[in-house]
């Protein structure tokens, strides 16, 4: 058997699905409070630099220009505020800050300039982009004030997105390898065992955790569908056992008679009732391939597509027309009850037949009480119908009432009557094609056939 | 074949070697086309309707077989069911499309209830399930090729001197009036129709109950046993006969 691979399984593949949609949330996530966070520092930021220029140009209108010089030397030391500043002449040649050179390739978004700037004195080597804002006074000097763009804040914000996004992929990619090994181990369990099955291992089943879970309820399933196939394959096997042997002594029989004609070749007139035996046996064989194969037709469904309504108060009275006389003949009374309307869903013929067996049956099996009865009623409760077939006779013990239903199950004491056990087969056979319950009860004494059909319209 | 009679295949299991005379006059040789793909149940079938006095044309497929049927004289055919080349059903169909009326009778080992009712909406008249006795066949042969004749509107039928009047459902025999409950009436009206033909105990089921299958125990014979006691028991000849390994036959003995 083929063992998946971890990362092709479906769980392992749903686990990195969800970790991927995790993450892309969690980049919009991030992509939301970097905005909102940069909107603010900008902000700030302008503030800061306005409220940083307004001084110094109110320095510069109070004093010479040496003092603002001196005030933007004090304000670009180390300790200070952390700002950028260039006091430059009318040439932009500088004349104080820590900016060094005047800005060549600045962005203007007026009153805003963005630049690109070297700190080396910030021990900051690599270039930074600074947002500025410039004055010019009347004897031409420019006072640019500004400050860096990149804030440790948002710094902040971007290694942690950053970390967490890595740490949702590991976990994801982790739990999808738990996950999908759990999930497989019990695939693999209930695959081992469909394997071990199929072995021939057939008593195996399902291995079930108790856990009530999604893979105990499969497992569950599976072991019911597998005794029912067991309990099928048991019926066939009986039902093959039994016809081998009840078609094995009538050929037996068969095979014996035209072997004896084959060596004495008797004279014709012997021949003659030799010969008829021969086909009465033959007959008798078909008869029972036949009744075989109605059954096989009835338990496939065979023409269920065709069900019609039927008539089966009409039906009763042909099968009691038909099948009472040879009741009386039997030396038995015959009773019949009908009462309609009965229509059901049905096959006419099969119908025919399944009650025409039951009165048979009776006939054969009940002679002793004297009394074989036909009823046919609607339910009691008025959906449905019911028919039964009575005889006063032995009955069927509780215990074997299941049993007589199979193919060829002949009670010992019917044994050496004529019969090939297949009467009642067919009948629940037919029943079950038309969804009709069949009992067996007592008739105190005798036997009491029921078949209860649904309503018409039900059983559509 | 001027002595040879649809009875008398039923020697074959033993019954009168010899046939009845009354029967003569009903006895008709029958052109008979068999499509049949299974050699030895064709020879079968040869062989027992041309004993039988009856003029055989024998096709082993449904292409031969439509062909006959489309361009020969036949008076009945005999198709199987499932035929190499063009499967039985087909045959019939085109057949009829082709204004063959001629009478059909489907052979079929499909036995299912559902099979039989297809076969006569293709356009078949009868259907047999295989295996069959021959006896079964011809029987029911005879009584298709029959059919054919137009059914005049009879008000009564006789069969020597038994009388059946369809009018007053009434029934005589030697100007003796019988008493026959209506099923009774209904198996006689059968028989008499069929008279000197032999009809197998399906074809009873069939003709008089209208249900098909095979009824296996002897509910039939009861019936005829009973129908038996009222026109033959107090009459010196009897009229209604059983065909041992067959059926029954309604015949006047002369």
């Amino acid at each position: 058997m083929l063992r998946p691979r971890l990362y092709r399984t479906t769980t392992f593949r749903l686990a990195l699905l969800y970790a991927g949609l995790f993450s892309l949330s969690v980049v919009a996530l991030f992509a939301i409070v970097y905005w909102i966070a940069a909107t603010i520092d900008t902000r700030d930021r302008h503030r800061i630099i306005e409220a940083d220029l307004e001084e110094l140009v109110i320095v510069r209108r109070c004093a010479l220009l040496p003092v603002l010089v001196e005030v933007v030397l004090a304000r670009t030391l180390p300790s200070a505020g952390g700002g950028l500043y260039l006091l430059a002449g009318s040439n932009f040649e500088p004349i104080a800050g820590n900016v060094r050179v005047w800005p060549q390739n600045a962005e203007i978004d007026d009153p805003w300039m963005r630049f690109e700037f070297g700190r080396a004195e910030f021990g900051d080597l690599a270039p930074h982009w600074a947002e500025a804002k410039v004055i010019t006074f009347h004897d031409g000097t420019s006072l640019l004030v500004g400050r860096s763009i990149q804030s440790q804040f948002q710094a902040a914000i971007t290694t942690a997105f950053a970390a967490s996004l890595l740490l949702i992929m590991i976990l994801g990619a982790i739990v999808g390898v738990f996950m999908s090994r759990t999930v497989l181990r019990r695939i693999e369990a209930i695959n081992d065992s469909a394997d071990r099955i199929m072995q021939g291992e057939v008593k195996h089943r399902m291995p079930v955790r108790g856990s009530n879970d999604e893979f105990d309820r499969l497992a569950q399933n599976l072991n019911a569908m597998l005794e029912e196939i067991e309990r099928l394959m048991g019926s066939i096997r009986a039902a093959t056992n039994n016809i081998a042997h009840d078609l094995r002594s009538p050929l037996n029989r068969l095979r014996n008679r035209l072997e004896a004609m084959h060596r004495q070749m008797p004279e014709p007139a012997r021949r003659e009732e030799e010969l008829e035996h021969a086909i009465g046996e033959v007959d008798e064989l078909l008869q029972t391939f036949n009744a075989l194969l109605s059954i096989a037709d009835a338990e496939a469904g065979a023409g269920r597509g065709n069900l019609v309504p039927v008539d089966l108060e009409a039906l009763a009275h042909d099968v009691a027309d038909l099948y009472g006389a040879s009741v009386e003949d039997h030396g038995l009374k015959f009773e019949s009850t009908i009462r309609g309307p009965a229509i059901v869903i049905g096959n006419r013929q099969l119908l025919f037949q399944a009650l025409g067996n039951l009165i048979d049956n009776a006939a054969k099996y009940g002679a002793s009480g004297g009394l074989v009865s036909l009823e046919l009623k609607p339910a009691a409760n008025g959906a449905g119908v019911i028919a039964s077939v009575g005889d006063r006779g032995p009955g069927i013990p509780e215990a074997d009432r299941g049993r007589v239903l199979e193919r060829f199950v002949r009670l010992d004491d019917s044994r050496s009557s004529p019969g090939n056990g297949l009467g009642l087969s067919l009948v629940a056979a037919i029943a079950r094609l038309h969804h009709a319950v069949l009992s067996l009860e007592d008739n105190k004494p005798g036997l009491k056939v029921t078949l209860q059909f649904k309503a018409a319209a039900a059983a559509g | 074949m001027d002595a040879i009679e649809p009875v008398q295949i039923v020697s074959k299991f033993g019954a009168a070697g010899t046939a009845p005379a009354a029967a003569k006059e009903f006895a008709h040789s029958m052109r008979v086309l068999v499509i049949e793909d299974d050699a030895q149940t064709a020879a079968y079938m040869v062989k027992g309707l041309t004993e039988s006095g009856h003029t055989v044309d024998h096709a082993n497929n449904g292409r031969d077989g439509l062909f006959h049927a489309t361009s020969g004289d036949y008076d009945v055919m005999v198709i199987d069911r499932m035929l190499p080349g063009l499967d039985g059903l087909a045959v019939i169909q085109a057949a009829r499309a082709a204004n063959v009326s001629t009478p059909i009778l489907i052979l079929s080992a499909l036995s299912q209830v559902d099979e039989r009712v297809a076969g006569l909406k293709a356009g078949a008249d009868d259907y047999l399930t295989k295996p069959f006795a021959f006896s079964e066949l011809l029987a029911r042969l005879e009584v298709l090729t029959r059919r054919k004749a137009p059914m005049s509107v009879e008000t009564r039928l006789a069969v020597g001197d038994l009388e059946m009047d369809l009018l007053s459902r009434s029934v005589k025999r030697a100007g003796k009036a019988i008493d026959l409950q209506p099923r009774e009436f209904r198996l006689l009206e059968y028989l008499m129709r069929h008279a000197g033909q032999v009809v197998t105990r399906t074809m009873l089921l069939e003709g008089v109950w209208d249900y098909h299958f095979d009824p296996q125990t002897n509910v039939i014979d009861v019936h005829i046993s009973r129908l038996r006691q009222k026109i033959d028991k107090e009459f010196p000849t009897p009229l209604l006969h059983t065909m041992r390994g067959a059926g029954y036959c309604l015949r006047a003995e002369t």
